[in-house]
């Protein structure tokens, strides 16, 4: 199947438009196929063509999707359209979970960043620290602190198992 | 040299197309499905100027629905409730309410999402960069990282935090003077 990237913007040719119309049309069925089966739920779609007076398109079938469309009717409004989306609508969506990912995905990145700048630090390829910007230093400071934190804390359970004298200054092996 | 990174997961896997059991996971496809099927519906209507209705139902017995122009436009025409004439069939392009955005803002949207799309693939990459970096910087010293007790004797973790307390020292002298 060809793979272009196609812009989302209505096909002026006709020809063109006519063919991609029938081949999404099928896609579509079969993806609402799957879905109902797979999740063993109740769907239906109606579509138009551009231009078309009747349905080009009832699936599964009228009195299929007719039983799904009563179901829906009988809902109370405000259960109804709850969920129910148009374009701009589902775009927006859309918009906002990316938006989310994308703030996660930096959020993971930056810290990862930081913990690069702790491991080159503690292995003294850092020297005075130079050349980072406040933020970067700040955000050292406070994985840092986090780390010392978590060892010493794993340092105070050793102690207490009696695996380490309670200070190792001086503490000189051998003797 | 950068050791060739492994597949983070197994990728696109052809599944059966049968009834899924597990309540979880089936509630979770449910959620992804109904998305790119509303997205191949939305696209279906901008490619080639057709109005479309798709209704599902939730295990829950919540629904969700996709329309454009609208659910209750498209439906409206399939099934004219008592009172309405045979009225034009719902184009897209037919807007009956001022308030709705026209072909330019939905544009507008669709190139903010594919540019929103194309910023988190960025930072996925960088951040698949810099774990690079770090693994090769730890080399073979992963442990002493992760301040693991089996794996660090006990003369190591006191060196350890000492490493940090001189490191947090510095950072502090140094955030404090701006």
């Amino acid at each position: 199947m060809a793979r272009k990237k196609v812009k989302l913007q209505r096909i002026a040719n006709d020809a063109k438009r006519r063919t991609t119309f029938r081949k999404r049309l099928k896609g579509l069925t079969k993806k609402a196929s799957e879905l109902a089966t797979l999740c063993g739920v109740d769907t239906c779609l109606v579509v138009y063509g551009e231009g078309e007076a009747q349905a080009t398109e009832v699936w599964p079938s009228v009195p299929e999707a007719t039983g799904v469309l009563e179901r829906f009717k009988a809902m109370p409004q405000l259960d109804r359209y709850k969920k129910m989306t148009d374009l701009e609508g589902f775009l927006k969506e859309r918009i906002g979970k990316l938006l989310e990912q994308r703030k996660k995905a930096r959020c993971d990145a930056d810290e990862s960043e930081t913990k690069l700048l702790l491991v080159e630090a503690l292995d003294g390829r850092r020297v005075g620290l130079e050349g980072l910007t406040i933020e970067q230093l700040t955000s050292l400071g406070w994985m840092a602190d986090a780390r010392l934190k978590i060892v010493n804390e794993r340092l105070e359970k050793l102690r207490g198992q009696g695996l380490l004298p309670s200070t190792t200054a001086g503490y000189i092996h051998g003797y | 040299m950068v050791r060739p990174r492994g597949k983070p997961s197994l990728g696109r896997q052809r599944i059966e197309i049968r009834r899924i059991e597990d309540g979880e996971r089936r509630q979770v496809t449910f959620s992804k499905r109904r998305t790119g099927l509303f997205k191949k519906a939305s696209e279906l209507s901008t490619l080639c100027g057709a109005s479309v209705a798709v209704v599902a139902f939730s295990k829950a017995g919540n629904v969700f629905g996709f329309g454009e122009p609208s659910v209750d436009a498209v439906l409206r025409h399939y099934v004219p409730l008592p009172g309405d004439g045979a009225g034009a069939v719902p184009a897209p392009a037919h807007v009956e309410d001022s308030d709705a955005p026209g072909p330019e803002e939905l544009d507008a949207l669709r190139r903010a999402a594919e540019q929103t799309k194309a910023q988190v693939a960025a930072e996925q990459e960088r951040m698949r960069d810099v774990a690079d970096k770090i693994t090769q910087a730890m080399a073979d010293r992963q442990f002493w990282w992760e301040a693991d007790v089996e794996a660090l004797g006990e003369a190591e973790l006191p060196e350890f935090a000492r490493s940090l307390e001189r490191l947090r020292d510095s950072l502090l002298d140094l955030t404090s003077n701006h």
